[in-house]
């Protein structure tokens, strides 16, 4: 596989996923709350500027939670674009959005499980923040081979490797920083997660009058 | 920019081109910063076509060579290889043009140029850019109120503590972020989002948009680069000789790979070709769909004014989660050029009754309704939405678009109105308003004044029948305050609309306005006409700050604030500085309690965060003499309200959020306690935040910045958007804490509440410089007439003030 390639699909990818997310947020409660809590993720980097300590994995996993998995995209879409102005645009820009895709299936995922068990999110009024940790690590882990994988096969012709050698080497070079990463995106969930569900919860009884939301 | 562009031609010329893939990067950075998204798209077409599929330039051995094939740089040979190197070199001044265009195009063209390609990408993408300023200051507010506490979030602090803040900004900044998004979903609800394909043709009107650059030039040449890059790469594989130089850079090419390259130019080619082709279409005369013939109200004439407007029967909303009804009317009509006001305490169902005409209820709020809301002869299910405009509280959520026209044009774009007639009645609307000269501008460098008459020109361009406003004005100064009222009634007479509003401060509309429905618990309690108002409902027309007069006894023994302060500023390193406070010496004494006063933007607020330590400051700050010391020294000395406070809190509960000073102060949570009975919270301790009206959040907040009693306060438009039961609150509570020898500075536009409380007026005046004036009363504690003879110009020399004021 090829650079190109490897570029040619995340774009596709992303394309697919922001056209199918954009799709749900033709009302205007959404597109309002995709917006904001987007720029409200990125915005927290400017309180804790700390690399690899976050506020995107916990927002988009948590709004995936309470909304829905094309909210948890569309605001990872707009959390991944604000942090690109200050980041840098890349090859990786299109990964990164595929990588929200995968935290926002795996909090819808989470979200519909536990309403489809308790009939909420919460039990007795309480966030499972143990639960709530766990898919933490998990989908920043995912989001970090998702976005590192990817840049392996592009690197693997100018290095002489084959794709599968690269994209070890690069995981195994990187994993200080993903366990850093890990770690902070899960205390991240655990102290500020509660609030942003609980405020999210709001939102979702706002948008219970909203018929695109029983496509949840 | 012009270093920029140069080290992206020197990259160019000399590096790889994958190195140029980087320099487009760059410039896709910049677009991106630059709002240009317009040029986004061309710049990335330019990048693919040109970096990835035309033959690359590059020096080898001192001279360049311009053909890469079979594995080596060659210089051209033959017409044709000159013609592709030749073409080639366009990617250099394909990168100075696009870079160039960065400077030219304005920005609202290149939302309007994405806005076609995905208008929902294009209105999310806006709409976090705006976002992102409001969001900062947001953020600042709540740095500056956790601070002026005592928890300090920035560098310096233990790392216990600051996880502690960080924690609490981001709650503090949920709050807020769910409440803008709510108030900028009911401005969409309420200007068509989402009812039709919006209108992308852009303005051709010179005087609504900058015209440097024409749409349709920049389509042509969109559509030009993007064909270009198809046409080399099959003219390339036709040669059969050459491989593209980035390829080779990077790997083997797979036949399948140039094809798909050449499928994606092929897709860009026809992504530019789109724009032109919706502008064709749209500046062709459309027939109205039975929508747009609805949302068209210009078809209804001001005589129409025998027929009723909206009517109301038997209707009832409850809200999700809610026992009790919060609406429940049996009747309601409103006749065309009517001005009616709804009266009530908060929580009273005034906003309800304008969420449900406008539509916004239950759509963007949630919720069940039942009964039936009729505009004219068409019965709406959901509300009545299109043929209702409205304007609500905060103009900054509302905004939408950015750009002022564009911001006006808004919902005629979304509700399928032809580009010319959208032209026409923005014109007219912002021209029956008077702000046609500000229609070329940003609404970020309006004032709050201005930004409501913008949001209310860009209702009544809907040409509705009714306009519904809520508490529009509670944000602006008095003379704004009066302009936008001056304006409604313009709009009536001369379009018939008829208006319902809600709004605290009666006695500044009730002249004007036809009938008043006053409403308690959801009901509506009385129907009157202003002149009977007084007998039917007195209550709403008592003065909220009768017999409040502030004790002017002097004790010796309390604190004196003395201010000497040579220059404050604003701005930062990219605004231009500009001084609000030059040369002032004040002296209060102990139980003064100082209005600032000044029209919006003469830096109250920044000089209560002066004083405050929140903001830079040449000059002293002494309490009793001594200076106030460092931020977090003088904590239990200053007591800081910031401005939308109520709309910034941490804390799970009502309780939690008051106690949290006490604790960070080390004080007994004892104080908030007692403060939250006081208040009137006493039922509300277990309560989110959230869950609180604004008067109530105001209130809460005002408690847990003063709960340690702190001598000094410092207080930025406590009364915002509260009713007069909480307004008189703060007054007492104010008065109180001077009556036990505390100083207090307030910033507030509310000149009655100025009036009962101030014991001297501080006037901010950029030009004059500060003036300060003492309040003289008479035996029974009114406020006389300034005497002139006790003004004095701060800015001459340190005025020490009596320490009472009889």
């Amino acid at each position: 596989m090829t650079a190109l390639l490897t570029i040619a699909c995340g774009v596709v990818l992303a394309l697919v996923l922001v056209g199918w997310s954009m799709r749900d947020v033709d009302s205007s409660t959404r597109v309002a709350l995709a917006a904001v809590l987007g720029v409200a993720a990125t915005a927290f980097n400017i309180v804790v500027p700390i690399p690899s300590v976050e506020m995107t994995t916990t927002t988009v996993l948590c709004v995936a939670v309470a909304l829905g998995m094309r909210m948890g995209i569309a605001t990872g879409l707009v959390a991944v674009i604000g942090s690109s102005v200050a980041g840098g645009v890349g090859a990786w820009t299109v990964w990164q959005i595929v990588g929200m895709a995968v935290i926002a299936s795996a909090g819808a995922a989470v979200g519909t499980a536990l309403r489809a068990a308790r009939g909420d999110i919460r039990r007795d009024g309480v966030i499972d923040i143990a639960m709530l940790g766990c898919v933490t690590a998990l989908v920043t882990l995912g989001y970090d081979v998702v976005v590192t994988v990817p840049s392996a096969l592009m690197l693997a012709p100018v290095s002489g490797s084959t794709p599968a050698h690269q994209a070890w080497t690069m995981l195994l070079l990187g994993a200080p920083y993903t366990a850093v990463h890990v770690v902070a995106c899960v205390l991240l969930t655990i102290t500020c997660g509660p609030p942003l569900l609980f405020t999210l919860s709001r939102a979702r009884v706002r948008l219970a009058a909203d018929p695109a939301v029983t496509a949840l | 920019m012009a270093a920029w562009v140069a080290v992206v031609v020197v990259l160019s010329l000399t590096s790889q081109p994958i190195v140029a893939a980087g320099a487009f990067a760059g410039l896709t950075v910049l677009a991106v910063r630059r709002r240009m998204f317009r040029l986004l798209a061309l710049s990335l077409v330019v990048g693919v076509g040109m970096v990835a599929a035309v033959p690359g330039v590059q020096l080898v051995d001192g001279s360049f060579s311009f053909i890469y094939a079979e594995g080596t740089w060659q210089r051209p040979e033959g017409a044709a290889h000159i013609a592709l190197a030749l073409v080639g070199l366009l990617r250099v001044p394909a990168q100075v043009l696009a870079s160039a265009l960065l400077l030219l195009v304005p920005a609202e063209r290149l939302l309007a140029g994405a806005a076609r390609l995905s208008p929902r990408a294009a209105l999310l993408g806006g709409l976090a850019a705006r976002a992102q300023p409001l969001l900062a200051r947001d953020l600042r507010l709540v740095r500056d109120d956790l601070a002026s506490r005592g928890l300090r979030v920035g560098k310096g602090a233990p790392i216990a503590e600051r996880a502690r803040a960080t924690v609490a900004v981001w709650e503090a900044m949920l709050s807020g972020v769910l409440d803008r998004a709510f108030t900028t979903a009911a401005a969409l609800e309420t200007r068509g989002y989402g009812s039709t394909r919006p209108t992308t043709a852009p303005f051709t009107d010179p005087e609504l948009t900058d015209g440097r650059v024409q749409a349709p030039l920049l389509d042509a040449l969109l559509t030009l680069v993007a064909l270009g890059s198809v046409v080399l790469v099959l003219a390339q594989r036709a040669s059969g000789a050459i491989a593209p130089p980035a390829f080779q850079a990077i790997g083997a090419v797979p036949e399948p790979i140039t094809a798909g390259v050449v499928a994606l130019g092929a897709a860009l080619a026809a992504l530019g070709l789109l724009p032109a082709v919706m502008s064709a279409r749209s500046a062709a005369p459309t027939k109205h769909t039975p929508a747009a013939r609805h949302s068209v109200a210009g078809e209804r004439r001001p005589d129409d004014r025998s027929t009723v407007s909206v009517a109301l029967r038997d209707v009832t909303m409850r809200y999700p989660g809610a026992v009790s009804l919060a609406l429940d009317v049996a009747a309601i009509d409103l006749r065309p050029g009517e001005l009616v006001i709804v009266a009530g305490l908060s929580g009273s169902g005034k906003s309800t009754l304008l969420d449900v005409i406008s539509g916004v209820a239950p759509r963007a709020s949630g919720g069940t309704r039942s009964g039936e809301v009729r505009l004219g002869d068409h019965v709406a299910r959901q509300g009545v939405g299109r043929g209702v405009a409205a304007v609500f509280q905060d103009p900054e959520s509302q905004i939408l678009v950015g750009h002022v026209a564009e911001e006006v044009a808004f919902g005629l774009r979304h509700t399928g109105v032809h580009i010319r007639e959208i032209e026409r009645r923005v014109r007219a609307a912002l021209e029956q308003l008077g702000v046609l000269h500000l229609a070329r501008r940003d609404c970020a460098t309006l004032s709050g004044g201005e930004l409501q008459r913008v949001l209310l020109a860009a209702a009544i361009a809907l040409e509705p029948a009714v306009l519904v406003l809520d508490e529009p004005t509670s944000q602006i100064d008095a003379t704004s305050e009066r302009r936008f009222w001056d304006a409604v009634d313009l709009i009536r007479a001369d379009r018939g609309v008829a208006v319902l509003a809600a709004e605290h401060r009666l006695e500044h509309v009730l002249v004007r306005c036809d009938r008043v429905l006053v409403f308690d618990r959801g009901r509506i309690v009385a129907q009157t006409t202003p002149a009977a108002l007084h007998t039917v409902a007195p209550e709403l027309l008592t003065n909220a700050y009768a017999g409040l007069v502030p004790n002017l006894i002097a004790r010796e023994q309390a604190p004196r604030l003395t201010l000497h302060i040579d220059r404050v500023e604003v701005g930062d390193g990219q605004a231009a500085r500009a001084a609000v406070v030059r040369s002032m010496g004040v002296a209060i004494p102990p139980r003064g309690i100082v209005t600032l006063e000044g029209a919006n933007g003469t830096g109250k607020s920044t000089l209560l965060r002066a004083i405050r330590g929140l903001h830079p400051i040449q000059g002293s700050v002494l309490v009793d003499g001594v200076d106030r010391g460092e931020l977090g020294a003088s904590t239990r000395q200053i007591a800081y309200l910031a401005q939308h406070a109520g709309a910034l809190m941490s804390g799970h509960t009502v309780l939690a959020g008051a106690q949290e000073a006490c604790h960070r102060l080390g004080l007994d949570a004892g104080p908030a306690r007692a403060a939250l009975i006081a208040a009137g919270l006493g039922d509300r301790y277990g309560a989110h935040p959230s869950e609180l009206s604004v008067g109530e959040r105001q209130r809460l907040v005002l408690i847990a910045a003063t709960a340690h009693r702190p001598p000094i306060w410092l207080l930025d438009e406590p009364t915002r958007g509260m009713d007069a039961h909480a307004r008189r609150w703060v007054a007492c509570h104010v008065l109180a804490h001077a009556a036990t020898g505390g100083v207090v500075l307030v910033a507030t536009h509310d000149s009655a509440f100025a009036a009962a409380i101030a014991t001297h007026r501080l006037r901010l005046d950029l030009r004059a410089g500060p003036t300060l004036l003492a309040v003289r009363r008479d035996a029974a504690g009114r406020p006389l007439e300034l005497d002139r003879d006790d003004t004095s110009h701060a800015s001459s020399a340190s005025v020490a003030l009596p320490g009472s004021v009889t």
